[in-house]
């Protein structure tokens, strides 16, 4: 039930220029680590 | 300047007057024209945006996001397949190649043919409008979402030498 409850509260941060923002400093962050920890860790 | 160093830098400038074009726009659509049609579809003024400034704004951006790619790719050159396939040395630039890519598939398959919808250029009931609506403010909203870490990895040079 708390699992269905979760879903229903779920907002696209898409919806909003702030969450979008977010989304995209997040978004540049994981990669930015994916880049350094995985594609240049070994070189 | 040598002629092997007229291509790249041609390459980048016009990278640049397309890119500020393209991405100008989709700032413009997100931050002024999608909030603005709201407040103009309550006064009743929202036809003049649709009829005369979307259709015009969108033609030069979908028009810039294809020069844009194209001069990235110019500028890559022989460099273009190990930055898409994310070679440490190009690693940097080719996450930034391929958020474009995606950027730009976007701009022509997500947002354009429903923009088209939209604006009543192709025929659609209301349920299909109010779909496409839907699709194009989320695609539209992704582009910015992934515009910062493409201008993230431009601007840094992570990894990679100035092509």
């Amino acid at each position: 039930m708390a699992e269905c409850l979760w879903e229903d509260n779920m907002k696209n941060p898409l919806d909003s220029i702030t969450g979008t923002i977010v989304s995209g400093l997040i978004l540049t962050l994981v990669l930015y680590m994916f880049l350094k920890n995985f594609i240049l860790a070994g070189v | 300047m040598e002629n092997m160093e007229f291509v790249p830098a041609f390459a980048r400038w016009i990278h640049f007057l397309a890119g500020i074009t393209w991405i100008g726009l989709l700032y413009y659509f997100n931050l002024v024209q999608t909030p603005a049609m709201k407040d103009a579809t309550a006064d009743g003024t929202a036809a003049g945006i649709s009829k005369h400034i979307a259709p015009r704004a969108l033609l030069w951006f979908r028009w810039a996001a294809v020069v844009t790619w194209l001069a990235g790719a110019a500028l890559l050159g022989p460099n273009f397949v190990p930055a898409f396939t994310l070679q440490p040395e190009f690693a940097g630039i080719g996450i930034g190649a391929w958020l474009g890519t995606i950027m730009l598939f976007n701009v022509w398959v997500m947002i354009w043919p429903n923009q088209q919808k939209i604006l009543g250029m192709k025929p659609a009931t209301d349920d299909e409008k109010a779909k496409a609506r839907r699709v194009a403010l989320l695609a539209s909203r992704t582009n910015t979402m992934l515009s910062i870490p493409l201008l993230f990895f431009m601007a840094t040079g992570l990894s990679h030498p100035i092509v």
